[in-house]
């Protein structure tokens, strides 16, 4: 498969690969998207209805990943794919590859997507809205966070899967040094001074008497501390709730 | 009423977001609160809302196959039955919002296992239609299950705003009650900084399965 025709199928899986987790079930996962998002490679491979058949029943197994980390999948199994119909690659080997590469690269999305990079956006947006003392107006703050936050979600999706495709496993090998453990405690201790300057700047900003000031950092560290030891952020906010009504109901506000 | 059916879809439309479809994350509060706002005519307010929801729910993420808390349509809820309730002050509409949404959060987490647990039987359905050659009914089968996704969040959505408003409307305001909401409300974001404090607190074995 060469030029345009390549193209545009790897275009049709990059969009198709939008509903990846649509059917998400207990048991196999992600199986029917990843078949949805891999099915114009395999329609394009096997023009014969058994090996057609016997193709999408291979690709009904378990499968589970990152839903940004799957592209690269996409990208290496269709060229897997099409070495197996060539008979340089297997279906077994692809079977494997699948399986085994699910699990790091869900560990790699979680960890640089879920669990830095979104706050991170979230934090930089909230700090803007709340340090600036005429707040902005209209749809920016959210605007601002959606294209920070999905630039290197369209980037790891779209390169993934022509990445994957033209450089195979050497591919994850470069995704693993890009996403390191480095980058993400730089950014979490990016997010930790920001945090910093936001906390002290609010302070300062909206509390003029020193006992509010006092009370205001008492809660930030309480709930830091609270939330550290594993106590959700609504059993937090509950009893926050609770304290402020029964002082209030004893008088002393 | 019609105005209340229209936010449902809305709202439907955009807890696909969460998990169906796309993932481009306009279903955290940060986006869709003001997104609400808007539709009701309190854009600032909804925005505002958005941030302070989205600093509680800053560590709220789906890790691995675990299903997490919702706070997509929990956070919708909260900004719509702030603005369309009837209490003395916003601020503290806002906060018995925020409590009711939480609780509700645990019925939209329990309707979005359900409805994992019914596509195993899809995924059984299309194992028996192509076992028999049908092999057209993938994408059947993957838009019968956003159709899905979008009609539990708006149902759910409708239902609960409607109970949600008969609650909140029906609490008497009383002096003590609003001054403690009030209270609440403008130290919110020392609680919410605090939650996000505990997000980017870096542990050396927070992230094991990474390399240097």
């Amino acid at each position: 498969m060469k030029g345009i025709v390549q193209k545009f199928v790897l275009m049709r899986i990059f969009l198709r690969s939008f509903l990846l987790q649509a059917v998400w079930n207990f048991e196999r996962m992600q199986n029917i998207g990843f078949l949805y998002s891999i099915k114009p490679i395999l329609n394009r491979l096997y023009t014969d209805k058994e090996e057609r058949r016997q193709a999408y029943a291979r690709h009904m197994e378990f499968f589970n990943t990152h839903p940004y980390m799957a592209s690269s999948i996409f990208g290496i199994t269709v060229k897997e794919e099409e070495l197996a119909k060539e008979g340089v690659s297997s279906f077994n080997f692809i079977y494997c590859l699948k399986s085994q590469l699910g699990g790091p690269l869900a560990a790699i999305g979680d960890s640089f997507f879920w669990a830095t990079w979104k706050p991170l956006c979230a934090l930089i947006c909230s700090a803007i809205y709340l340090l600036c003392g005429e707040k902005p107006q209209g749809l920016w703050i959210p605007l601002i966070f959606l294209v920070t936050y999905n630039f290197p979600h369209l980037y790891i999706r779209w390169h993934g899967l022509f990445g994957g495709y033209l450089w195979k496993d050497r591919f994850i090998e470069m995704i693993k040094h890009v996403y390191s453990r480095g980058l993400i405690e730089n950014l979490a201790r990016l997010g930790c001074v920001l945090l910093g300057i936001l906390t002290i700047s609010l302070m300062f900003q909206s509390w003029e008497k020193p006992g509010n000031r006092l009370l205001f950092i008492g809660i930030f560290v309480l709930s830091a501390w609270l939330n550290h030891r594993g106590i959700s952020s609504s059993k937090i906010f509950y009893g926050f709730c609770s304290l402020a009504v029964l002082i209030s109901l004893l008088g002393w506000l | 009423m019609e105005q209340l059916i229209i936010l449902s879809l809305i709202a439907g439309g955009i807890n696909l977001d969460t998990r169906a479809a796309f993932q481009f994350m306009i279903s955290r509060p940060i986006i869709s609160g003001p997104v609400i706002g808007y539709f009701l005519g309190e854009l600032e307010f909804g925005l505002m809302a958005g941030i302070f929801l989205e600093l509680l729910w800053i560590n709220v993420i789906p890790m691995g196959a675990a299903i997490p808390p919702e706070t997509s349509l929990s956070g919708m809820l909260a900004v719509s039955l702030a603005i369309m309730c009837d209490r003395p002050s916003l601020e503290g509409a806002f906060i018995l919002a925020i409590l009711y949404a939480v609780l509700c959060s645990s019925v939209f987490r329990w309707s979005d296992i359900t409805l994992r647990r019914l596509n195993t039987y899809w995924a059984h359905f299309l194992d028996r239609k192509m076992e028999r050659g049908g092999l057209s009914w993938v994408d059947a089968v993957i838009y019968f299950g956003v159709i899905t996704v979008f009609l539990q969040g708006a149902v759910l959505f409708y239902l609960l705003v409607r109970t949600g408003l008969f609650l909140i409307n029906n609490i008497p305001p009383s002096p003590w009650l609003e001054e403690a909401l009030k209270h609440v409300y403008s130290y919110f974001p020392a609680m919410g900084l605090g939650i996000v404090f505990s997000a980017f607190w870096v542990k050396p074995e927070k992230y094991p399965f990474l390399g240097k």
